[in-house]
């Protein structure tokens, strides 16, 4: 490289966190050059958040830090930096609703540390409030300002965080999984916002993810993390393209990517075909109660959905939070409420069984959860935990068999047999998830409904339990609904994918063709909106972007197509009349009043 | 996982232990039963040295003697009560919380109106019902009131636990209702109700010693600790340790239960 190497803002020599044996952070060297961008990516335990944490002073008391840190020269681990942290650098986590204080409106949350700091008044700290929330692209101000954090949706309330950052105008911003818990469309506005402030502002960025993504869309360079270590640095570019640290190289094999040729692979038809479940008309309504003495608000959660599912095969039910895709999936278990509708399962409507008949039917159709911790009984071992539905719905069965099932089911879902007695505590979120599989398919049911079930995991756990699903699969002629907001993750196991926007399908069909050829506006958008792993493309993708807005509440959902408000497409037409679904080739569905007018508009970036 | 307990708690402990051996124990260290006149010992002082350690009641039993008979009477029954208080309260809240709807309101309306009734009088109709001065009667009468409490705690740690997924999954694996509320309901409650539990007991001891204070608990020749109390505060100026005695047995006895409790609670909550 030509000309003189610049002076490090951040600089950080062989930093150690340590609680008492256990080292989380075992002498890592970074610096971030100021204006630039640097991501740190690893799964969870990589000590990425540590090591940050303790720059900004904020690790519990007994955490012992050794090592070298410093802003601009001045130090950053000594008794006097609490000063440098406050004023020069800040930090955006990924829950805004635990981040903000519940009880304070927005506009004086943003006010108070101008005031304390800074010693401006409070008419002046609440403009400069105002400014800073113009800055982050919020929209409606003036009420926004009033507001408390819970009348802000997640991606408002991260807006909000990234205002309050910006108050005491750092020079380093730190951003610890800044879209983690926020939709793909927001995701994608959250990320073209940061891109922004950084450029403007001549801000530093340390950007804490791990998610590739992320890297892609933010990071100039990136520090691999894994276990407490850095095992390999480099420019964004050489590290996404050619990485040369084997983590590096697993982390990006393991990522599912949209642009992948020979997707699907996991998803193969088995031969026979039958319709095991199908669903008709299906409606799910719920009463919420509204403020003061006013009558209880319906909440349409399913709106008229029909689907079908063969035997062997995968159906992925794709949508935002809040498109009543967890909703559905319970309802047609009967786990949840039903409204009106029809469920076929086995040539049998099940939608108004009740007691020991619906338990019965129970052992063909199971679930598993999103949340690998919660949805294990703590003081359960793993091995009463999977004996749990054999001793419910196989009476017949004595302890010597059960046992023998238990553990061969262990096996199946690759848990030694070591693991039979732990409870899960002992456990990681991976191995969690396998014991919530093994107890799922120890009837062996002949439906599996996968509730978000690979999203809390890591990317290399979440490789693995997809190869485990498509093994049940094809082992088992199990028929699988996958219900999951990561589009990538579905594209790789389902042969039919069903798109749902607040309560209604929009879009439905053979996978590949969904994705190849979307037809319905939102599943482009939705597609738009996954993260490239290529640096140049996914900047150039955030750039041209245009979806604004967040989904709408359920309780209030716009006439006509409930898409129109956000629909860049939208005509006045598409606010009165409610598109019906309409062919667009075999077994291809879609529900847009134009989707005939824009199908040859704007090629899909995954063709 | 264990994590120390805090001083209060082990000093609890210590102490707890220590009253329950020597209530247990208290026949073959004293030659004295609780029932024996010693008439040439008749309103007797406390003396270290002499025939009775902590003195005679006004007939010249021995208090040492008959304290120890109290206090395995208050800690059979601050037990037992709770051990009572605990299996009602525990079915009641679980199964209200659990069903949730029309059941819950039933259920927790009827805690409400039970609430509402002064408990003493409640506790003084149960006991003139029984046969005067049964031990049996007198616990069933103050569990059958100190459930309340727990249905109440019980059924607000359900409502939590009842949309928690591994319930759903328990559902959805066919297992019966009542199989859901003993094996995921109950063992998921435990910690918070042990520590109450704890934190009753000596609730229960003093309803009993407030109603033998009235005459209506332990009749003679047995003694409780509120009996022994009422006596001795009858000679309070003249003997002033017939009532000093079971007194600061009684405190000891409830602060040790209140600090064990105490320790309990916050290692419940911690584990949340």
């Amino acid at each position: 490289m030509t000309g003189p190497r610049p002076q490090a803002l951040l600089s950080v020599e062989e930093l150690s966190v340590s609680y008492g044996a256990t080292e989380a952070v075992q002498s890592v060297s970074l610096e971030i050059l100021p204006g630039r961008c640097l991501g740190i990516i690893g799964e969870s335990g990589a000590g990425k958040t540590q090591a940050f944490l303790a720059m900004m002073g904020l690790l519990p008391p007994q955490a012992r830090v050794t090592g070298r840190a410093s802003l601009e020269g001045q130090d950053l681990l000594g008794a006097a930096a609490a000063t440098i942290r406050g004023r020069r650098m800040a930090m955006i986590f990924q829950d805004p609703m635990t981040s903000l204080t519940p009880h304070m409106r927005i506009g004086d949350q943003i006010a108070e540390p101008l005031v304390t700091h800074q010693g401006q008044g409070w008419s002046e700290a609440r403009r400069h409030a105002a400014a800073l929330l113009e800055q982050v692209r919020m929209n409606d101000i003036p009420r926004r300002l009033r507001q408390y954090p819970h009348e802000l949706s997640g991606g408002m309330r991260q807006r909000a965080m990234i205002a309050m950052a910006l108050a005491c105008d750092p020079k380093l911003l730190i951003a610890d999984e800044p879209t983690t818990a926020l939709d793909v469309s927001v995701q994608a506005q959250i990320l073209a916002l940061l891109r922004q402030l950084v450029a403007t502002r001549g801000m530093a960025l340390a950007v804490i993810t791990h998610d590739m993504g992320v890297i892609a869309a933010l990071a100039d360079d990136v520090a691999v993390m894994r276990e407490g270590r850095v095992v390999e640095r480099g420019p964004v570019a050489r590290i996404l393209g050619a990485p040369e640290h084997a983590y590096t190289q697993s982390l990006l094999a393991a990522t599912p990517r949209m642009e992948d040729v020979g997707a699907g692979s996991l998803a193969a038809r088995s031969g026979c075909e039958e319709t095991r479940l199908s669903v008709r008309g299906l409606r799910v309504n719920h009463s919420v109660r509204a403020s003061g003495w006013r009558k209880p608000l319906t909440l349409v959660a399913v709106d008229d959905v029909s689907l079908r599912l063969d035997t062997g095969e995968a159906l992925g039910i794709v949508g935002e939070s809040g498109c009543g895709k967890s909703t559905l999936s319970r309802a047609l278990l009967r786990l949840g409420p039903l409204t009106t509708g029809e469920v076929v399962w086995l040539g049998r409507p099940i939608e108004a069984l009740e007691g020991e008949e619906l338990r019965q039917i129970r052992a063909g159709m199971q679930i598993v959860f999103q949340d690998p911790f919660a949805s294990l009984d703590p003081t359960m071992t793993v091995e009463d935990i999977v004996a749990e539905p054999l001793r419910a719905l196989r009476p017949d069965m004595d302890a010597a068999h059960r046992a023998a099932r238990v553990a061969a089911m262990l096996r199946d879902v690759g848990l030694g047999p070591e693991y039979a007695r732990r409870r899960s505590h002992e456990l990681s979120g991976g191995q969690c998830q396998r014991v919530a599989i093994a107890r799922a398919m120890v009837l062996e049911p002949k439906l599996l409904v996968c509730d978000e079930a690979v999203s809390a995991l890591d990317v290399s756990i979440q490789a693995q339990l997809l190869e485990l699903f498509a093994t049940i699969k094809r082992d088992h002629g199990t028929s699988i609904l996958f219900v999951s907001h990561n589009l990538a993750v579905v594209r790789r196991l389902c042969e039919r994918v069903l798109v749902m926007y607040l309560g209604r399908v929009v879009e439905e069909g053979p996978t590949e063709e969904v994705f190849l050829r979307p037809r319905h506006p939102y599943t482009r958008m939705l597609l738009e909106a996954v993260p490239l792993l290529d640096p140049v493309r996914e900047r150039a993708r955030l750039e041209a972007f245009v979806v604004q807005g967040e989904t709408p509440s359920a309780v209030d959902r716009p006439p006509g197509c409930h898409f129109h408000t956000r629909c860049p497409a939208a005509q006045s037409a598409c606010a009165e009349r409610s598109p019906e679904a309409e062919p667009v080739a075999a077994s291809h569905q879609v529900a847009c009043l134009r989707w005939r007018e824009i199908a040859g508009q704007g090629a899909p970036k995954i063709s | 996982m264990r994590r120390g307990m805090n001083k209060g708690t082990r000093i609890a402990l210590v102490a707890l232990g220590l009253l329950a051996m020597l209530a247990l124990l208290a026949p073959w260290i004293t030659p004295y039963s609780h029932e024996y006149i010693d008439w040439q010992h008749q309103a007797a002082p406390p003396q270290l040295e002499g025939a009775h350690w902590l003195g005679t009641d006004r007939l010249g039993r021995d208090l040492f003697a008959r304290s120890m008979q109290a206090l395995r009477v208050s800690l059979l029954i601050g037990v037992l009560a709770s051990l009572v208080s605990v299996c009602i309260g525990v079915a009641w809240g679980a199964t209200a919380g659990y069903l949730g709807g029309r059941v819950d309101a039933v259920m927790m309306r009827f805690v409400d109106i039970v609430y509402a009734l002064p408990y003493i009088f409640i506790v003084i109709i149960l006991s003139t019902l029984f046969e005067r001065g049964s031990i049996a009667a007198l616990f069933i009468a103050i569990g059958a009131v100190g459930w309340l409490t727990m249905a109440r705690i019980v059924r607000g740690q359900t409502l939590g636990l009842r949309h928690r997924e591994f319930v759903d999954a328990a559902i959805a694996s066919g297992v019966r209702t009542p199989q859901i509320l003993w094996r995921h309901i109950v063992p998921n409650v435990a910690g918070p109700v042990v520590a109450y539990a704890t934190l009753a007991i000596p609730q229960m001891i003093l309803y009993e010693s407030f109603l033998s204070f009235l005459g209506l608990g332990v009749q003679e020749p047995f003694a409780s600790l509120g009996s022994l109390i009422n006596e001795g505060a009858q000679e309070m100026e003249s003997s002033p340790w017939m009532l000093l005695v079971p007194a600061t047995l009684l405190t000891v006895l409830l602060l040790a239960f209140n600090l064990l409790g105490d320790g309990l609670r916050a290692r419940a909550e911690g584990e949340r």
